[in-house]
């Protein structure tokens, strides 16, 4: 045989370096696949409770009808004995008094993290309202933050749990089951107002639709425990970070805490333990947080509000009040 | 056979590779299902058929070889039977 029919053998490190570079593409594919190209989710499985916006962004073929029937089935989530008469949004950054919800924004600074409270009141259950990204239920779906806030004509808006980057984790939105599938720690706000939040050993999906699920938040951790600030978390992202999370006080009285972070010199985040003790110096007789990072936004009538980590990224879902 | 032995190798190291990062992955970030979800059970699937086929072929040629070694010492019927090696004095 000569020497150009011999077979050529390729020395150790090129054969290793070319499997390498095979495992990284197919690591490539696989991360296409799972978690970039979008996997559209379907309609929801169940409906829970039918509350319909006042005012939305989504195309609504009878609104009278509608608002005739969402008077009739959130008579739970009517908070108007409650709603204050005077003007909360004194002192204020932001404030929006109108006589279907109370809005106060402020911002805080507190052990170099630099962050925002949004004391919120509304008077039906209906103000307080999510949205997915582009309208639609799914894996992988996203949309720039305050694009999803316009297109649900927010009044104020915030980052919610990014449920599209996740397989596993519960998630109810305006009353109606998507996903089934428990995961850590829980939020459930019910229709009737009332916010509680659970470990996933204590959350049960059928006593929530029960009590009529409003919606149903899997990102976690939870905050507080019974009202008290909490040492131990069942998450393991406690450093200092940018953090978004939700607060109760009673119905109809909740709370939004965007914090700033990863920003030397202007902030750098806080701890879930310093976010506990916050939430519990604020009051809060439950709090949850949501994704926080570089998805931790908060928006106000068109104007964002924080100063999010490398300007913030697309995400799959907003939590926002309107009327 | 040596070339199928030689893909077989090379997809078991990628497959091998992709498992390893799924584990460190999902221990990292647990609700992104990077070990449970419909893709990595396929892929999961394709591994353990290739490193089936890989062990297969590699058994039958070890079987192969002690044959052709038992034949060369004159025992055609089974491969010489395993002694165990003296310890070291």
């Amino acid at each position: 045989m000569n020497s150009s029919g011999r077979k050529r053998i390729l020395p150790g490190w090129a054969i290793v370096t070319l499997d390498v570079l095979a495992l990284g593409a197919a690591l490539c594919v696989f991360a296409l696949f799972h978690h970039v190209l979008p996997r559209a989710g379907g309609g929801p499985k169940l409906s829970i409770v039918n509350v319909q916006p006042s005012v939305g962004g989504e195309k609504r073929e009878n609104p009278a009808q509608e608002s005739a029937n969402a008077a009739a089935e959130t008579t739970a989530g009517d908070f108007s004995a409650a709603f204050p008469v005077e003007d909360t949004g004194a002192g204020a950054d932001y404030s929006y008094q109108s006589g279907a919800a109370r809005i106060a924004v402020t911002r805080h600074d507190r052990d170099g993290a630099a962050y925002y409270v949004a004391d919120v009141w509304v008077k039906n259950i209906a103000s307080l309202r999510t949205a997915f990204a582009q309208n639609q239920y799914g894996q992988g779906i996203h949309q720039e933050f305050m694009k999803m806030a316009q297109d649900n004509k927010a009044i104020l808006a915030v980052s919610g749990d990014y449920y599209g980057a996740r397989a596993k984790g519960v998630v109810v939105r305006n009353g109606q089951l998507y996903r089934d599938s428990l995961f850590e720690d829980v939020c459930v706000l019910y229709e009737d107002g009332v916010m509680e939040t659970y470990t996933a050993d204590t959350f049960s999906l059928d006593d929530a639709v029960t009590r009529k699920a409003y919606q149903i938040w899997s990102f976690g951790p939870r905050l507080l425990d019974n009202g008290q600030p909490m040492q131990a978390f069942s998450s393991t992202v406690t450093k200092a970070n940018p953090r978004c999370a939700i607060g109760y006080y009673q119905p109809g009285h909740y709370c939004f805490v965007l914090v700033d972070g990863r920003q030397p010199g202007y902030s750098d985040g806080m701890t879930l333990q310093a976010l506990s003790g916050l939430f519990h110096d604020l009051g809060c007789k439950a709090a949850y947080n949501l994704d926080g990072g570089q998805t931790a936004m908060m928006e106000y009538e068109g104007k964002l509000v924080n100063r999010p980590y490398n300007g913030g990224r697309q995400s799959s879902d907003i939590i926002f009040i309107s009327e | 056979m040596l070339r199928l032995r030689k893909i077989l190798g090379h997809l078991n190291v990628i497959f091998g590779g992709m498992f390893l990062t799924f584990f460190w992955l999902d221990r990292a970030y647990p609700a992104m299902s990077f070990l449970d979800n419909t893709i990595s059970k396929w892929l999961l699937c394709v591994f353990s058929l290739a490193a089936l086929t890989s062990a297969a072929v590699n058994l039958t040629e070890i079987h192969r070889r002690e044959l052709e070694d038992a034949r060369a010492s004159g025992r055609n019927d089974k491969p010489a039977p395993y002694k165990r090696p003296s310890p070291p004095r």
